[in-house]
């Protein structure tokens, strides 16, 4: 039998906070923890849907808020398919019909967040995981922690504006609300975690856990939450894999969260299908199993709404990001931002057009992947 | 009964060497075909390479409609293929077995219709008609297995890079290059498919997806590398192993230098056309010898001994064979191309420039192009920066393309860049991209839903 597929999603769970967790350290120490992936999108629907396709969104065609009816299905393959099309049961359980393309499920489920209990609902379709494996059948599992972006809807993004003075005035409410919020999170991933080891499910199966991009706590005016900017505090994440028969490792390379799918398609042994469009994304296998491979340039973009208050239809912030540098193009007013991340990881001293050469070398690489382009090593 | 479909396509064939002067293949079967039939003398093809090119035949859309970096073909819902099963075709064919094409081969009612294509290293072993495809066809319409109506499709790779050129065709009266010396040699064939043919039921149509370099005085770029066999093996045999490598490198560096330094030489007084006919056949290009393919219609319907020179595309291909044939198209949404039937009835029809776009490489750089073509001019440019090189060409006075006219004649290349900006503006990738007013009700409900509006 194949090993089983699991993705614990945490909406919007800032890798900051992981790495302050004990619970999240205890993982660390165990198995594959990577400290660098990039997002593909810093909002939920663009993230994962570059995530389940391995691909951006500047190809899938899911690039906004906007567009999730504009996945390209016949061209690009989502995990959910490969999955299902080697016979596993495929289940998912996400806060609304958005955030992630359908194609290939058995089951779409849509919890609501403001009423359900994602701890003992998703422990239920653990339950049932475990009477189909008794069954000889493999599964597929992905759950969506969304109870973060309930904690912000409700608190943030209902009561200010990407501009509110109180709101960036006040980073210490803006932390602690935060802190709150995650450490129930943390919560939920430990009794998971000991709910998916009580099923034996750690033997046989791969177990991703993972955020699909930051939240602001007030870092920069303009963007209370999250899906305006291209900063790190939304665009880098954290991911554990969790895998048996692997020795434990963390990886501090950057890497982008288009790899985590081809990444669990080559721990199962499922071919890329070359009948359909290439997928951005690469196998970590390598690097999980200790060997170097070099590291990608990551590609993310964002729509930032400015005045309005409804997200743009298409991104106009776009990045690209080294694990050094970073240059952000604000397409809306056609400015430059260029970041050293090890020397400035705030991201507030703006080196473009001091002369840098790296300002050139990033934006002819950022020109080619907003076009949907490919780089080569 | 509805008419049945004869469909061959021949990969990299050019319209210059399909008919007309600077043709010496000889085709005694193709001439007296195309005096039964008409043929556009001007058809440009969407794209320089198989697959770009297929799928805005395929689907009757340009390639920014479909996917411009796509890898294999892609049929949409509604592409020309459905619209000919809904109105009770039956689809036969060969085409590659390569995984680019399995689109097709899963419309295809006969088994066996996917043909050999292996590529071993650098070396490709291809099925063509001339190596067993041939034969495969004339058993297959020899069978009576085709259920009429039916709709048979051939991708026939004889004339693509590298070429073989059957020993008894190998002589100069069968054509100036091996290229054209392949083309004499299917000719034979060519006849022996039509004499199996009721011409009378059957619309027969002939087209290519893209041209082909022919080396000027018939050598390429590898045929000025020296050879360097024997310094290789002798070299091989006195280093030690570890060194092998890093000597292989030295050797082809050298080669590439001399190969360089005398093909320089031998271009000295060329002209730009025949320079670039050296190149090596991979080189991205959207020159006449590339895009310009043959489009020639007979049986059914057909105007005998006509030849059309207005400008069309290769996109027009399913909706001129649906309209001929009175099939309803109408599912086929966004079509960029259009009926010709009117061309045939000597009907003017408005001119609509043709796009087109090279195989897109790996990582996109200045080489891959991006381009208009009306009657009159060519343009192109860089795919990734407008302002990068510009070329435009004047046909009518230079049909070679030898004189880059851009830089001189700003105004006209700003007309053409107007004209592919807006023939690509807003446009969005595939039907499934644009929301229906449903679609944007349940976004906006379930956006604001998340608190985002």
């Amino acid at each position: 039998m194949k090993k089983n597929v699991i993705i614990l999603m945490i909406d919007g769970a800032r890798l900051d906070y992981t790495l302050k967790s004990s619970i999240f350290n205890s993982l660390k120490q165990r198995y594959v923890f990577l400290s660098q992936p990039i997002t593909y999108g810093p909002h939920t629907i663009a993230a994962m849907h570059a995530v389940f396709s391995g691909t951006y969104g500047t190809r899938t065609g899911t690039n906004s808020y906007w567009s999730t009816y504009r996945f390209k299905k016949d061209k690009f393959k989502t995990i959910s398919q490969y999955l299902h099309d080697e016979n596993y049961y495929t289940m998912a359980d996400v806060v609304n019909e958005l955030v992630i393309p359908k194609q290939g499920l058995d089951e779409f489920l849509i919890h609501d967040e403001m009423k359900d209990d994602l701890t003992q609902r998703h422990k239920s379709f653990l339950e049932q995981m475990k009477s189909k494996n008794d069954q000889d059948q493999n599964f597929f599992l992905y759950l969506q922690y969304s109870n973060i972006h309930t904690g912000i809807m409700n608190e943030v993004l209902k009561v200010y504006n990407n501009f509110s003075k109180e709101y960036f005035e006040d980073r210490e409410k803006n932390e602690q609300r935060y802190a709150s919020l995650f450490k129930n999170a943390e919560k939920y991933v430990s009794e998971m975690l000991q709910k998916i080891n009580e099923l034996g499910f750690l033997e046989n199966s791969i177990i991703l856990v993972m955020s699909d991009h930051g939240i602001s706590v007030g870092e920069k005016v303009g963007e209370r939450a999250y899906g305006a900017f291209c900063y790190d505090y939304t665009l880098r994440t954290f991911a554990y894999f969790l895998m048996q028969d692997i020795s434990p490792i963390e990886i501090s390379q950057q890497v982008r969260t288009v790899d985590f799918m081809p990444t669990i398609l080559d721990y199962v042994e499922i071919p890329i299908d070359k009948n359909y469009e290439s997928i951005d994304g690469e196998s970590l296998m390598p690097l999980i199993k200790g060997e170097k491979i070099p590291e990608k340039i990551a590609y993310s973009e964002a729509g930032n709404p400015l005045q309005d208050t409804r997200p743009p239809k298409e991104p106009n912030t776009k990045s690209v990001r080294t694990s050094r540098w970073k240059l952000i193009l604000n397409e809306y007013d056609d400015t430059r931002e260029l970041y050293d991340l090890f020397n400035n990881p705030s991201e507030n001293e703006n080196l473009s057009g001091t002369g840098l050469e790296i300002e050139d070398i990033l934006f002819k690489k950022l020109e080619i992947l907003k076009a949907g382009g490919k780089l080569t090593k | 009964m509805k008419p049945n479909i004869f469909f061959l396509n021949l990969d990299s064939i050019r319209s210059d060497k399909f008919i007309g002067k600077t043709k010496t293949a000889i085709t005694p079967n193709l001439d007296k075909l195309i005096k039964n039939g008409t043929y556009f003398s001007q058809c440009i093809s969407s794209g320089d390479g198989t697959v770009i090119s297929l799928n805005a035949i395929f689907n009757a859309q340009f390639p920014f409609r479909i996917g411009t970096r796509a890898e294999t073909i892609i049929l949409k819902n509604n592409n020309c293929f459905e619209t000919l099963k809904k109105s009770g075709y039956k689809i036969y064919g060969f085409v590659p077995d390569m995984l680019a094409l399995t689109k097709f081969l899963n419309y295809c009612e006969n088994e066996n219709a996917g043909c050999r294509f292996i590529r071993q290293r650098k070396k490709l072993d291809i099925e063509g008609i001339l190596d067993g495809l041939g034969e495969k066809v004339i058993e297959l319409l020899d069978s009576s297995k085709m259920k009429e109506p039916w709709f048979f499709f051939t991708h026939a790779e004889d004339l693509h890079f590298p070429l073989a050129v059957p020993k008894e065709f190998d002589n100069e009266k069968f054509g100036d290059s091996s290229y054209e010396r392949v083309l004499s040699a299917l000719d034979q064939w060519i006849g022996n498919f039509l004499e199996k043919i009721d011409t009378s039921n059957t619309l027969i149509l002939i087209s290519g997806d893209h041209g082909h370099l022919i080396p000027f005085e018939n050598k390429g770029t590898r045929d000025f590398e020296p050879k360097m066999k024997t310094g290789l093996k002798f070299g091989k045999k006195i280093m030690p192993k570890l060194t092998h490598k890093i000597g292989a490198k030295m050797i082809i560096g050298l080669r590439n230098i001399i190969r360089d330094s005398r093909l320089k030489k031998a271009n000295e007084g060329l002209t730009p056309y025949q320079k670039r006919s050296r190149l090596p056949h991979t080189t991205l290009s959207l020159y006449e010898e590339i895009v310009h393919v043959p489009l020639f219609f007979a049986g059914v319907n057909i105007p005998k001994n006509k030849i059309i020179h207005d400008l069309v595309r290769s996109v027009d291909i399913f909706p001129t064979i649906f309209n001929i044939l009175g099939i309803d198209d109408s599912t086929l949404k966004d079509k960029d191309g259009r009926s010709l039937v009117p061309m045939l009835e000597d009907k003017k029809l408005p001119e609509l420039s043709a796009y087109f776009i090279t195989n897109p490489h790996k990582e996109i750089t200045l080489d891959d192009k991006i381009g208009i073509r009306t009657s009159k001019h060519k343009y192109f440019r860089a795919s990734i920066d407008k302002e990068k090189e510009i070329n435009l060409y004047e046909l009518e006075n230079d049909p070679q393309e030898n004189n880059n006219i851009a830089s001189e004649n700003p105004e006209i290349v700003k007309e053409m860049e107007g004209i592919l900006e807006k023939l690509t503006k807003n446009v969005t990738i595939d039907e499934s991209e644009k929301l229906t007013e449903d679609q944007e009700k349940i976004i906006e409900k379930q956006l604001k839903e998340m608190g985002y509006i």
